[in-house]
């Protein structure tokens, strides 16, 4: 059931994202960077983990989640180290995802080489 | 050739986007995604007994691993083209994002090429994402206490 529920969300995300790219004028650089934005207001008041509750694993697939999780984390720092905390907690839960994509990135571009 | 004549040809020629289609493949692609990301960690969860945070990021990370390999095979390029948002707006969007710059620079050798030119798409995720988590984590401390 919940694989249909993630189905949904997620795909009603990503097609928010295409229907603003085809009525403004707006990049896909600019959508991405809007929709993480958007995710870490939507962390503000827990409503982006509410949903993720509601609709299974699936919302933390889109871009969106990585704003929720760089919020979160950065509240759970000043929990922990006050001030300090906002600066040293920020990456803490999406550290995997970045440092595997720089990882992963590096490796395949000693490898592959780029099609003209 | 005058340039209003010119103009009228590049209108002829430009098709409008089909906005109900497009919509419609980045729904089935973007959903499709999200249901094995779904399938792959409650599978992960139950066959390894990972606690939910460490499957998420094992799925995270598979995702990521996929999209980075297509993308060096020179595939991903041609499938975004054809389902755009339901690619980019999930991880495999930022991942795709860091190995073709990666890839593109890659003449310019291993300092000046693939170094300095990383994050050339998907800083503007790193650098909005950073900026408004931190506002809004003040924010919330400011509500929440």
């Amino acid at each position: 059931m919940s694989i249909f529920t993630s189905f949904m969300a997620v795909g009603i995300i990503c097609m928010i994202a295409s229907i603003i790219y085809d009525t403004t004028k707006l990049t896909p650089g600019h959508i991405t960077s809007l929709f993480v934005v958007i995710g870490a207001i939507l962390g503000i008041f827990g409503f982006y983990d509410l949903l993720a509750e509601h609709f299974g694993y699936g919302l933390s697939l889109p871009i969106t989640s990585f704003g929720n999780s760089l919020m979160k984390s950065a509240y759970e720092g000043f929990h922990e180290n006050g001030i300090f905390g906002l600066f040293s907690g920020m990456y803490l839960t999406t550290s995997a995802g970045i440092c595997g994509v720089v990882i992963f990135g590096f490796l395949i571009s000693l490898v592959c080489k780029p099609k003209d | 050739m005058e340039k209003q004549e010119y103009l009228e040809i590049v209108d002829s020629k430009s098709k409008t986007p089909n906005i109900l289609e497009n919509a419609f493949i980045s729904f089935l692609v973007g959903g499709l995604l999200g249901g094995l990301f779904e399938i792959l960690t409650t599978w992960l969860i139950n066959l390894f007994e990972l606690s939910e945070q460490v499957a998420l990021g094992w799925s995270l990370l598979t995702f990521i691993g996929i999209a980075i390999l297509l993308t060096g095979f020179g595939v991903f390029d041609t499938l975004i083209s054809k389902f755009r948002f339901g690619l980019i707006i999930p991880i495999t969007g930022f991942a795709h994002s860091i190995a073709s710059s990666l890839l593109d620079y890659k003449r310019d050798g291993l300092i000046t090429g693939l170094g300095s030119n990383m994050f050339k798409l998907a800083g503007c995720v790193i650098l909005y994402g950073t900026v408004s988590a931190f506002i809004c984590a003040i924010v919330k401390v400011i509500i929440y206490g």
